[in-house]
């Protein structure tokens, strides 16, 4: 096995072959003909339908579950409760950063929608309704909602201890905590903020907000559960990380891995929501517990009570000089967490570290807090808390340079962070296009041509904005490339395949090494029975993770290949070369990759396999000050300028034009990193100008899509592309990178700062509504509209 | 979800409290609440069958008088879940009486109304629309109950 | 969802007959775009469902008769009557309004007495019926009767039909020579979005003197409401910005606008303002 753990540069110095070319997705014809295989889909014999009876209180003893009625209704098999739960496990908490969410509600409940009791019929409809016969009697306590109240609060806490799952070195300190809603407290300090602001000119200081949000993908999340005798069980999910369901259901169990199967198919989109345990758990218990396979398919409804994005408030300070240098930037984010931690602690500390923009500053002090409260979960979410921090840093930085009447993109320019110079954890920069992506986003832009400002009553107005992201470090992606005896290969590998094309970018990586058909392998798709480890399918890591694990095992595969082929051409393997579906010794024979087989086996017969596995290095950053010499294996930068128009009459804004321009290293296939930069784009245009969470007393008011407004193809701009900054990260396969978050970090502040291009008014709160567009353009005219219900 | 709402009722604040202060009285001015039982502790089982057009849902409910200040305040609070839907109903009514002059009081209630599970997550809207309509067939009801009695009395 | 029966009866009259005069939880079911999603919120549980694909008379025309009247059968799906020639001939502003309601998966499917008879006030058709002067053919056991598009809509989700009543058709009025019509629709959050607020209007002019005007607005409000003291106000005025402001301000000030998830109730105020005074530009240009 290869295995690489340093990020040495491992680019090819000859030309490449696959690399860079728009090859369309393997999958494409399957999918529009309605052939792709979903667990949506799936039924096994003797199989029961689960359904959900959830809390109706954000916080509350529960006294009292009555499930006679539901149990007695003719056809439902059984009702499933905490207590149930328990007896197959007694420490039933699951998670990847604390082990606080139950697999049912134990003793408590925490938010409006927590899962309570499961009903099961083979009846789907029926398992519904006796979901709704379950009657629950709860002491209600005091909830908290809002980030900010809930970190200080001093009386009313989500949890009564931390429960730390031992996972991340950085959580250890925060083990059997009392008190507390604060999940995680990160700390910042490059040099000394404090002196920073008095050496500057000018200080600024802001607070933005972000609403909670959700996923919205258009399969909802959805497991069957498969019991094999009474002492392993099969996960049929669509999970975008099997081996940590296996990890952790074998945890729960107390089994080992390998009692523990995990399977997935084509995911209907995940954006983070399918991340870690959401239905795994219950399913597995569900089917030990009642000895059949169990299958919970989410409503659309229920993703809303699943899982979200963090609602954030930010507090922005800056210290700046006359000469616009940005001296001293100090941060403070609170995340909202919901009820449990999921992966929070892991945005906070992750996103947080980036808090201060990809800017060269020298003083710098962030605080990032990971907060406990009684809504929903909020997890992982596409930008794992980026595009938060960049509407926050963005806006901000805006704000600065159009008050000192510096041009935007020119000001951002002058205080850039460059390559060879610190980030604010100390981390030398390295490969990342940050001037690169502002110059072609400037040129993409024609950002210094004159324009049209309007009038009367529409304005026109033009915002830019930039943000980068670091990658979730220290992981690992194990990969297998399997040749059979005709010739024909496959990749076993387990990113999960959700719509970002992996399987298609896997395939072109594994193609330009062994000489082969990109369109002519197969990607196996994550069984944990069959494919090695991978981390996770999340935060832009597949393309240069498994994209380096399956390079490296390809290699390995070609090594053995042209062993065998040597013997058969009597030549040196150490001279032969893989090309066209061929091995070419130098003086021009060549056999095929089939014959190559044959020739060993002597049939068609055997396998050549070869593995390998990737691990970059990394340096956890220290606790207290969060320095750290090695922080991330790659930095993503993502940049987006926007045109709008705005209604002075109805605060109804249009994009009229949104560019992304993203370091995304070298693209090993441009059509696919172009509709995920623009598809990331648009994702966060929902987020910016409708997306948001409706509370009330905990409960959400608008959990369907018919009052949660995602964007419609009548909302994407006309005028909409994407752009590949010329970029090459060295430690990356064949120079490449990750690209499926890029597009929406700088979204949401472009949009803000053209309107206040615009308006002159300046919008600190997500969604950009038309009534708070409206409302603030009324206050600017000191006519203020009236307040009310 | 909050409505509010007033009317003027031509009867002295007193007669109004009394009447508000009674919960057999008080709750046959809400529609459709119906089978009111004393439970003895202070508190009352009701049924409220709500129809909003072809929509009908019947809420299993406890009322009961959060707050009684005579003779300005009045809160009462009803509590419960719809029936074969899993959810719950969380329902604040306030009355405040202000006097008019002897014989005419003004009545304002508000009503913070909120709602668990299905209801809440996917018929707020429909809930929201209704609400105000419900607050002051309540209001209107309320002060033609009062009315009605003080016309029995001067007879 | 709960389980109810259903029955899909080949005539109206045996529609009409499974149909219940006093069970709420008996509805007829058309297009079931609106009924479905009620019913797997569990707001709607009905015990029957009486669906309307199969009648023979499939209630799917569309013709204009001798006296120059646009009918449009009840069953029409809403894609019909937007694909319509003769439809964006007569009553182009109809054409027009189907071109951004709700999205093409949906009008293939909805239907137009559907759309009515849901008595939704985010719909976007009946302010521009009720502007159009329209009006529907109801059927019931003791026969049929006409009710004016005005009076149709009573209340969020009420109609003035009775629950064993079913439309069979629309039909709008010929048109005065010269009348301009537009709707208007405002969406708040996507711009597949219901409308937070919709404005329809007709009017007629001649020599910058305004003959009639009709105006409705819906979904601010719990039903598409006509605005008659507006309207009268209208009648007879120069067309001019100063007529068009007083209408709209008058329009604004005349309805209850009630708050949501799309609005304050202020804000759909001045919407309402704003959108008025735009659908009155629109159909008083020359």
């Amino acid at each position: 096995m290869s295995t690489r753990v340093d990020p040495q540069p491992i680019t090819e110095d000859r030309p490449t072959v696959q690399i860079g070319r728009s090859i369309p997705r393997l999958e494409s014809l399957e999918k529009v003909t309605g052939e792709t295989e979903y667990i949506h889909h799936l039924r096994l014999p003797h199989m029961l339908y689960g359904k959900i009876f959830r809390s109706s209180v954000a916080h509350g003893r529960i006294l009292k579950l009555d499930t006679r009625a539901a149990r007695e209704l003719p056809g439902v098999a059984a009702v499933i409760t905490g207590a149930d739960v328990c007896a197959l496990i007694p420490e039933p908490y699951y998670g990847p950063a604390f082990h606080d969410q139950p697999v049912l509600a134990i003793d408590k409940v925490r938010y409006v929608g927590e899962p309570v009791a499961v009903a099961l019929s083979e009846d789907p409809h029926l398992a519904e309704h006796a979901a709704n016969l379950i009657e629950a009697e709860y002491e209600e306590l005091p909830a908290v909602f809002d980030e900010v109240e809930a970190a200080a609060a001093t009386d009313t806490f989500v949890h009564d201890a931390l429960k730390p799952a031992g996972t991340f070195p950085d959580l250890k300190h925060l083990q059997g905590r009392t008190k507390t809603n604060v999940a995680l407290d990160f700390s910042l300090r490059h040099n000394d903020a404090e002196r920073g602001f008095e050496q500057a000119d000018y200080i600024f200081e802001h607070v933005f907000r972000t609403p909670a949000a959700i996923h919205a993908a258009m399969e909802p999340i959805v497991a069957v559960g498969e019991p094999r005798g009474s002492s392993a069980v099969t996960i049929h999910t669509s999970s975008q990380s099997p081996s940590f369901v296996r990890t952790e259901v074998a945890r729960l169990l107390g089994w080992p891995e390998n009692h523990v199967r995990v399977r997935t198919a084509f995911l209907g989109g995940g954006f983070g929501a399918k991340l870690y345990i959401k239905l795994e758990a219950l399913v597995a218990v569900l089917a030990l517990l009642v000895k059949r396979p169990v299958k919970i398919a989410l409503t659309m409804e229920e993703q809303f009570y699943t899982i979200t994005k963090h609602a954030t408030t930010v507090r922005m300070k800056s210290g700046v000089t006359k000469a616009g240098k940005v001296v001293a930037r100090r941060c403070e984010a609170w995340w909202n967490g919901g009820a449990y931690a999921d992966i929070g602690p892991r945005v906070t500390q992750k996103s947080g570290f980036t808090a201060a923009g990809p800017y060269d500053i020298e003083n710098v002090s962030l605080d990032s807090y990971a907060v406990y409260t009684n809504l929903p979960p909020a997890g992982a979410f596409r930008g794992f808390g980026i595009p938060q921090l960049v509407w926050a840093y963005e806006s901000h930085t805006d704000i600065i340079a159009r008050e000192l009447e510096l041009d935007p993109l020119e000001f951002r320019r002058a205080n850039i962070l460059r390559n060879g110079r610190p980030q604010a954890t100390g981390t030398i920069m390295r490969d990342t296009a940050t001037v690169e992506v502002l110059d072609t986003l400037e040129r993409a832009m024609d950002w210094k041509a004159p324009r049209d400002p309007g009038d009367g009553n529409v304005r026109r107005g033009r915002g830019v904005a930039i943000g980068f992201k670091a990658c979730i470090a220290p992981t690992t992606s194990v990969a297998i490339v399997n040749i059979y005896g005709d010739g024909s290969c496959a990749v076993y590998c387990g990113t999960v395949d959700m719509g970002q094309g992996s399987d298609t970018a896997m395939a072109q990586i594994a193609a330009e090494v062994l000489g082969l058909d990109p369109r002519a392998i197969s990607v196996i798709h994550p069984d944990t029975d069959v494919t090695p480890y991978d981390m996770a399918t999340l935060g832009s890591r597949s393309t240069f993770h498994m994209g380096n694990a399956v390079r490296l095992a390809a290699l390995d595969a070609r090594e053995k290949l042209f062993i065998m082929a040597g013997k058969a051409l009597g030549c040196d393997p150490g001279l032969l070369s893989a090309a066209g579906g061929c091995v070419r010794a130098p003086d021009g024979r060549q056999l095929s990759v089939g014959e190559v087989i044959k020739s060993g086996f002597l049939m068609q017969a055997g396998n050549l396999i070869g593995s390998g596995s990737f691990r970059p290095t990394y340096t956890s950053p220290s606790h207290g000050d969060g320095q750290s010499s090695d922080i991330t294996p790659f930095w993503m930068v993502g940049a987006v300028g926007a045109d709008v128009e705005v209604d002075m009459e109805t605060g109804h804004v249009r994009v009229t034009r949104l560019v992304s321009v993203a370091d995304v290293g070298t693209v090993i296939n441009p059509a696919i990193v172009t509709r995920q930069l623009n598809g990331g784009a648009v994702m966060q245009l929902g987020l910016t100008m409708s997306e948001a969470l409706r509370f009330d007393h905990g409960q959400v008011t608008n959990a369907s899509l018919a009052d949660y407004k995602i964007p419609g193809i009548l909302d994407v701009p006309a005028e909409i592309f994407a752009e590949a900054a010329p970029g090459c990260q060295h430690s990356g396969p064949f120079g490449a990178k990750g690209a499926g978050e890029t597009g929406t970090f700088a979204v949401s502040p472009a949009i803000a700062n053209a309107i206040h291009d615009a308006t002159g008014v300046r919008i600190y709160d997500l969604p950009l509504t038309p009534e708070v567009v409206y409302r603030a353009l009324r206050a600017a005219q000191h006519n203020p509209l009236e307040n009310e219900l | 979800m909050q409505v509010t709402g007033k009317i003027r009722v031509h009867a002295p604040q007193s007669d109004v409290f009394a009447f508000a202060q009674n919960v057999a009285l008080l709750t046959q001015c809400i529609e459709g609440c119906r089978d009111l039982q004393e439970r003895g502790d202070g508190t009352y089982a009701a049924r409220i069958e709500a129809q909003i057009a072809f929509l009908r849902m019947t809420f299993n409910v406890t009322v009961a008088l959060a707050r009684v200040e005579p003779p300005h305040v009045l809160e009462a609070r009803i509590t419960g879940s719809p029936a074969n839907l899993a959810g719950k109903v969380d329902a604040r009514a306030t009355l405040t009486l202000e006097p008019v002059d002897a014989g005419e009081t003004d009545v304002t209630y508000a009503l913070d109304l909120s709602l668990a599970g299905k209801l809440g997550g996917m018929g707020e809207s429909v809930f929201r629309a209704k609400a105000k309509e419900y607050g002051d067939r309540f209001a209107a009801c309320l002060r033609d109950a009062v009315e009605s009695r003080q016309a029995e009395k001067t007879l | 969802m709960t389980p109810f029966e259903l029955q899909e009866p080949d005539t109206l009259a045996e529609a009409i007959t499974l149909l219940d005069p006093d069970d709420p939880a008996v509805r007829p079911l058309a297009g079931a775009t609106a009924l479905m999603l009620m019913m797997k919120a569990g707001l709607f549980q009905p015990t029957r469902l009486v669906s309307l694909r199969r009648l023979d008379d499939g209630l799917r025309h569309i013709f204009i008769d001798e006296r120059g009247e646009l009918h449009l059968g009840a069953l029409a799906t809403l894609s019909d009557i937007e694909r319509s020639a003769l439809v964006a001939e007569h009553a182009p502003a109809v054409t027009q309004a189907c071109h951004t309601l709700s999205n093409v998966r949906v009008r293939n499917v909805a239907t137009l007495g559907g759309h009515l008879a849901h008595g939704d006030p985010h719909m976007d058709l009946p302010p521009l019926l009720l502007a159009l002067g329209a009006r529907a053919r109801a059927v019931g056991p003791h026969g049929e009767r006409w009710i004016d598009a005005a009076d149709l809509f009573v209340g969020y989700y009420q109609t003035s039909l009775e629950r064993d009543e079913l439309l069979s058709e629309i039909v709008i009025p010929s048109p005065e020579p010269d009348t301009h019509a537009t709707y208007v629709k405002f969406t708040a959050l996507s711009a597949d979005d219901w409308p937070a607020v919709g404005v329809a209007a007709a009017a007629r002019h001649r020599d910058g003197v305004i003959v009639d005007a009709k105006l409705a607005v819906s979904a601010a409000t719990e039903r598409p409401t006509r605005l008659p003291a507006v309207e009268a106000a209208l009648r007879g005025a120069t067309v001019c910005a100063d007529t068009i402001e007083s209408a709209a301000e008058a329009a604004a000030r005349s309805v209850e606008p009630l708050a949501d998830l799309r609005g304050s109730s202020a804000y759909k105020r001045e919407m309402i303002r704003v959108h008025v005074r735009r659908a009155l530009v629109t159909v008083t240009r020359s």
